[in-house]
């Protein structure tokens, strides 16, 4: 059981925000996508995207490049390998902590 | 969260194959040149038939430029991550799925006339487990368990002689339109629902 809470307290607390967490599993599906969609994706507002997209890019598991399409701005995000190494892992392991609450959940029924 | 974050996934992995709109002018296109055949047929040759197919195909084109623009306005645009190799796999895929198709169609048309067997059930049970396929990857995609079930109950009914092509058009232009349109709706229906939730989750 102690290795469940260490395992949940050892978990990376720029992945693990909610809506951090949303934008890099919808990240994960693209080589990169614009705000748009990524808004559209995670229905968070423009603002809070914006913001957690700049601490994600801080964290360096982001990458965003900011250019003009005609007179339009156009934002595009992609997932640098760090990024994508790092929701993979997340997903993993939130996996193998499920396995382990539900072993330590079924295991005094069993005994 | 759970529920919010699995919509995210499931939105982000099939965001593509959701904007239906594109497949139901497909359908909507196959179900037009199904319904004109008669007449098609009775034009004769490809220089008559062409002033009646042509305007067909532009309006088919036309339909899928507007809807890729409407879709890019509405929902943005993106690069979807494929692992190496993905892409010719699912071509193969695609194509061992229309060659079958095809074949499907061929050998419902042989038992027609060797055994008088006038039900296009091969073909039908094809495009059912392809459904049935679909919908069980993706449980918000489980329209196409009913369209499957569907196609299986229409090839179970006797078909008119020589049929078996006109009901393999009718069966990918109805399940194109059909389900293009709901994964449409799917899509708007889910992007508005974690709008909500993201709200909720963004504090």
């Amino acid at each position: 059981m102690a290795k469940l809470f260490e395992g949940l307290a050892d978990l990376d607390r720029t992945v693990h925000e909610p809506a951090r967490l949303a934008i890099l599993t919808a990240l994960s599906a693209f080589e990169s996508t614009d705000f748009l969609s990524l808004q559209k994706l995670t229905g968070l507002t423009p603002g809070n995207l914006s913001v957690h997209l700049t601490k994600l890019e801080e964290a360096g598991l982001v990458g965003i490049e900011k250019a003009f399409a005609g007179r339009k701005p156009r934002t595009s995000v992609r997932l640098k390998p760090a990024g994508r190494a790092a929701i993979e892992a997340y997903w993993r392991r939130m996996e193998s902590l499920r396995k382990q609450a539900v072993r330590w959940g079924n295991g005094p029924t069993k005994a | 969260m759970t529920g919010y974050l699995e919509r995210v996934r499931f939105l982000a992995g099939h965001f593509e194959r959701l904007r239906g709109l594109q497949s139901a002018a497909v359908g909507l296109v196959l179900l037009t040149l199904a319904a004109l055949q008669p007449v098609i047929d009775r034009l004769g040759s490809l220089e008559r038939r062409l002033p009646l197919v042509l305007p067909i195909v532009f309006v088919f084109l036309g339909l899928q430029l507007l809807t890729r623009r409407l879709y890019e306005r509405r929902f943005g645009s993106f690069v979807p991550h494929r692992e190496p190799g993905a892409k010719a796999t699912a071509a193969i895929r695609g194509g061992a799925i229309f060659i079958w198709l095809f074949a499907a169609a061929l050998i419902d048309h042989r038992l027609e006339h060797d055994l008088g067997w006038s039900h296009p059930i091969l073909t039908g049970l094809t495009g059912g487990a392809w459904g049935v396929l679909v919908s069980a990857h993706a449980p918000e995609r489980r329209h196409y368990l009913w369209l499957a079930v569907g196609v299986i109950a229409a090839s179970l009914f006797p078909w008119p002689k020589d049929s078996q092509f006109l009901f393999l058009q009718l069966m990918l232009g109805a399940v194109s339109l059909v389900g293009g349109v709901l994964d449409h709706l799917t899509l708007v229906r889910l992007t508005r629902r974690v709008a909500e939730e993201g709200r909720g989750e963004a504090l």
